[in-house]
């Protein structure tokens, strides 16, 4: 319950960071003839929204959280996983242009099977299984290039 | 290409299986079967595709009741409301008959519900003809106020429907055709593409969240047997086919309503299932009218969902919204122009929805699980790692675009976060169709009428829907006030009654 009410709150903050982000950027947008407002009114609507749904939650997180035990992150473990396989994401396009779509794809669901403590006879299967059906589908079937 | 040519009947025979293995298996869910094939679907034309999409969607919410049957946790949430009981009857009589309850009703609700998609989305095209941008307006606004609360906090359902919806800004606006938030990236300024945000929210986030929560390592039990005693086929066709006889007025109850829930835009399967089991359960129904009720029910949804969709262009679930961003990405605008252009695409989408329940439920059902009771040897950890591999592939496939495997990062994580502070992640992807559709109606209707606001009242069909929308503000905010205060005279109760302990 505690971990939830911590992502509760990043999830608010960032509703907040994103609507603020919305109504900053949207005043550099040109406004339509005749002064009337243009492509910046709906960003700048929904930048008020989100400012004001985050804050809300952000403030029920907290009074909620104050009831309880307090805010806690739980599993370690898992957030560095999750974080590792984020910033790997990351690292996809140079891959794909570095070693092909097959090796990259199957080193994608390796990666994620190694993480999550599957059996090596799994990791192979995977791998295999992965390989033969990006090829087959991806780029025999569909034409995909890579 | 036709609805009878073989690629569409094998599109419809495949997706209808891969829509049940993911349907069944717990914790693969239908949305998630829909984002990893549509990557695949794309390639394939209206016809192969469609045929595919209706396959998966029809067949993954009634094969949630696999999952229930053989391990008792629902393969979709639409499945949940009513897993106790099949799992009993699975138990106490035979796996085979509880797999029956589960497939003839679905196919017959999900005919039932065929019939009023054929009418209601005729009749709603008809009406849709008149419509101008101000109806339409009102129309999509009432799409995403009960897309909003129909979830339990208004405010998280407010903050995904304004994410999906600033998500959907990014690109040229539709006003003047100026870029907004690309940041000089011209990458982004054809805006972020629906198919890769809905690969990152429902393919990369479930595996981001299997990752953070360790919860792959369950094993389940299989079954060695499906009947006990008479045959097989004895037990899921004909017994199941004679408590249909005999339940008839239950089947056509919960198929009218099943239908008519998931007519209403932000309400599906789960909540039809939910609503038709819950009140036989009130009555004092035995376990196989509550899973009868609950099975015609989730399936006429499925149908009834469909009605908005095709002719209105407004998504009445996580599923059309799908349907449409696969729609609009093929060049297909849904609603009237969807009936005038593509007459033979709808055709063959009823003949796909009547082939789906009068044949693949049915036949489909036993072979799917007997399919699925193999496969549940297959350990999530190895599922999770296939998920992912295909997630960075079909991102990739969709443009052919190195570029979009960093959206797939940054959604996967924004999808992420939202999923574990319990953000609804399908009001993401509706505000991500809807959102467009509500500033493109609402400025071309202020461009026109040189922003008189009172245009959005002067015309009787827009009247209408304005007081519909205000209507269901006032109801759905009197229904939060009931249950609001309901629970707060419980814990006034509950703290009355504890010093006494």
């Amino acid at each position: 319950m505690a971990t939830e009410r911590f992502w509760e709150l990043v999830g608010a903050l960032l509703a907040f960071g994103l609507g603020l982000a919305a109504l900053i950027l949207s005043r550099g947008l040109p406004q339509m003839e005749g002064g009337y407002p243009g492509p910046a009114l709906f960003p700048g609507i929904l930048g008020v929204l989100l400012v004001c749904c985050g804050l809300g939650v952000f403030l029920g997180a907290l009074l909620q959280a104050g009831h309880s035990r307090g805010v806690a992150v739980e599993g370690r473990k898992g957030l560095v996983n999750t974080l590792g396989v984020l910033l790997s994401l990351g690292l996809a396009p140079v891959m794909l242009a570095r070693l092909g779509l097959i090796p990259t794809a199957v080193a994608y669901a390796l990666f994620a099977c190694l993480l999550l403590r599957a059996r090596w006879q799994e990791v192979l299967a995977v791998g295999v299984a992965m390989g033969l059906f990006v090829y087959v589908v991806f780029m025999r079937f569909l034409g995909v290039q890579g | 290409m036709s609805f009878f040519s073989p690629e569409a009947l094998l599109a419809l025979l495949l997706g209808s299986l891969y829509g049940a293995v993911f349907g069944a298996i717990p914790g693969l869910t239908a949305t998630l079967a829909l984002s990893l094939a549509i990557p695949v679907l794309l390639f394939l034309g209206p016809y192969v595709a469609m045929a595919a999409i209706i396959g998966i969607t029809s067949t993954a919410i009634f094969a949630g009741d696999i999952g229930s049957v053989l391990v008792r946790i629902p393969g979709t949430p639409a499945s949940a409301a009513y897993t106790e009981e099949i799992y009993d009857i699975g138990q106490e009589r035979s796996p085979a008959y509880a797999l029956g309850i589960a497939s003839i009703p679905s196919a017959i609700g999900s005919l039932i519900g065929l019939v009023f998609l054929v009418l209601g989305s005729l009749a709603l095209v008809w009406l849709a003809k008149q419509f101008s941008s101000f109806e339409y307006f009102w129309l999509v606004l009432l799409g995403i106020v009960s897309g909003i609360f129909a979830v339990p906090s208004l405010l998280k359902g407010a903050i995904a429907f304004g994410i999906g919806m600033l998500l959907a800004t990014i690109g040229y606006d539709p006003a003047l055709g100026h870029p907004r938030f690309t940041f000089g990236q011209p990458n982004l300024l054809g805006g972020i593409d629906f198919i890769i945000a809905l690969v990152a929210f429902f393919g990369v986030s479930e595996v981001l969240e299997h990752l953070f929560h360790g919860s792959s390592r369950q094993e389940f039990r299989r079954l060695e047997r499906l009947a006990r005693g008479s045959s097989v086929f004895r037990e899921f066709f004909v017994e199941t086919w004679r408590l249909c006889l005999r339940e008839k007025w239950g089947l056509w109850r919960s198929s009218v309503i099943g239908t008519f829930v998931g007519f209403l835009p932000g309400a599906g399967s789960d909540i039809a299932a939910w609503i038709c089991s819950n009140f036989r359960r009130m009555r004092g129904g035995t376990k196989e009218q509550i899973t009868l009720e609950g099975t015609t029910a989730n399936n006429a949804a499925v149908a009834g969902a469909w009605i908005p969709a095709m002719a209105l262009g407004i998504p009445g679930d996580t599923l059309t919204a799908i349907l449409l961003g696969m729609f609009l990405a093929m060049g297909i605008t849904p609603g009237p122009e969807l009936f005038n252009k593509y007459s033979s695409l709808v055709v063959q989408i009823y003949l796909a929805f009547f082939l789906a329940s009068v044949v693949i439920m049915p036949f489909g059902g036993y072979l799917s699980a007997l399919i699925v009771n193999a496969l549940l040897k297959i350990p999530m950890r190895a599922l999770m790692g296939m998920v992912l591999g295909l997630c960075v592939v079909g991102t990739y496939a969709v443009n052919n675009n190195p570029f979009d495997l960093y959206l797939l990062a940054i959604l996967g994580a924004l999808g992420f976060v939202l999923r574990q502070g319990g953000f609804p992640i399908g009001q993401v992807v509706l505000g991500m169709i809807l959102g467009p559709l509500l500033e493109q109606h609402f400025m071309v209707s202020m461009i026109k009428t040189h922003w008189s606001f009172a245009s959005f009242f002067e015309r009787p069909v827009a009247i209408l829907l304005a007081l519909a929308n205000a209507l269901l503000v006032a109801l759905m905010l009197g229904i939060r006030y009931q249950q609001w205060r309901r629970l707060n005279r419980l814990r006034m109760l509950a703290s009355l009654a504890k010093p006494e302990e």
